[in-house]
């Protein structure tokens, strides 16, 4: 495993999990989405750190190289997320509709209540003027 | 005490069964208190039933769960000026005779929040599901040097300060993390005895195995990693 290699790893770890908990920080993002990248990089940090392991785990998956080895691990992992996201996403878009529908439902409810009472405002408005007239064509008995 | 505007919120997600109980119970028993339920966008009769009865509730669209339900009802007390938020559960484990001495506490020793616990003077309960509080527990000991019985207890009281922070900040869910994060924040604290009933219909949204690891994961990151990268606003 070369020097190099060793070295993108560590700086890729460190770069995410700062760039992770500053969004924390910063109020960007909810704490639970965060634990998937600090996973992420504390495995990259491993890797970076003990060849031995990566070595190790190699011979298991019976791999040419770590690099491969490295290479599958971040593919698989990126994979997951990937489709983690890709369900949440559509459960979202789903809400949104849902969410959408509702808005325009109440809506629609509260105008048609509005009505209603405009109505009713008008029709005693309409009475109220009749019987005043009603009163005035009264001729005087006195 | 008796000035403050006390609101009780009900987070409801599919209490059909329970709702009626627990708010007749308010409006019959405790009227000096104002409440409103949050139904979170239930797929049973809960909303039917609210609206059919008259209840003050908050209708979500869809379901956003308990910490998006809460957010709700601190924004509704704050938008309507109240001093003191209790959150109990729709369904019926929370004895609402025990706000009066949780308000009472919070007057005496001017805390931010009170939890009403199981564990304060009685022994916790060993088995499986304890173990997880007793986990969360120690973990806030070991960070804050401070001691919560029952960290998970869905009873709590809250003062003006901390219903806008629940209202409207992205990290303050109504979990035990954060009040390890508040802790060390510098904000006080305290519990006060209660008992809980079980519940009287229906099914505990509480938890499937992989369900509760996944509980434990997030706080076990939030209280050792997540709380120390937050900004602090201190009390």
């Amino acid at each position: 495993m070369s020097g190099v290699l060793r070295i993108m790893l560590l700086i890729a770890a460190v770069f995410s999990a700062w760039w992770i908990l500053l969004k924390i920080r910063k109020c960007k993002v909810k704490m639970e989405d965060a634990i998937f990248w600090v996973c992420f990089a504390a495995i990259l940090l491993i890797m970076g750190i003990c060849p031995e392991f990566t070595y190790w785990l190699t011979g298991v998956f019976q791999m040419q190289s770590p690099a491969n080895l490295i290479f599958l691990i971040i593919i698989f992992l990126l994979i997951e997320k990937v489709f983690t996201l890709s369900i949440i996403t559509s459960q979202l878009e789903d809400k949104v509709t849902v969410l959408s529908a509702e808005v325009a439902l109440r809506s629609h409810a509260d105008e048609q209540v509005s009505k209603e009472e405009e109505q009713q405002i008008q029709n005693m408005d309409a009475k109220s003027t009749e019987t005043a007239v009603s009163e005035n064509d009264q001729p005087h008995k006195s | 005490m008796g000035e403050e505007r006390i609101l009780i919120i009900i987070p409801a997600y599919n209490e059909a069964e329970n709702i009626e109980h627990v708010v007749d119970d308010l409006i019959k028993n405790y009227s000096q208190y104002d409440y409103v339920v949050i139904n979170d966008g239930s797929s049973d009769d809960t909303r039917k039933i609210c609206a059919r009865r008259g209840y003050n509730f908050l209708d979500l669209p869809v379901n956003v769960g308990l910490s998006g339900a809460i957010k709700a009802g601190m924004r509704y007390a704050n938008y309507y000026g109240y001093d003191y938020v209790v959150q109990i559960d729709g369904d019926g484990q929370h004895d609402p005779k025990y706000i009066a001495s949780m308000a009472e506490l919070m007057e005496e020793t001017g805390c931010d929040i009170v939890i009403g616990s199981r564990f304060k003077n009685e022994k916790k309960p060993g088995g499986l599901r304890m173990l997880g509080s007793r986990i969360i527990s120690g973990a806030i000991h070991v960070t804050t040097g401070r001691k919560i019985q029952d960290v998970t207890s869905g009873m709590r009281l809250f003062d003006k300060r901390m219903i806008k922070r629940f209202g409207y900040d992205i990290h303050y869910s109504p979990e035990p993390d954060t009040l390890a994060y508040l802790l060390n924040c510098g904000f006080h604290i305290e519990e006060i005895q209660v008992q809980m009933c079980e519940r009287t219909a229906g099914t505990s949204i509480y938890k499937s195995p992989l369900a509760s690891a996944r509980y434990m994961l997030q706080m076990m990151f939030s209280i050792f990693l997540f709380q120390w990268v937050r900004k602090k606003n201190e009390a």
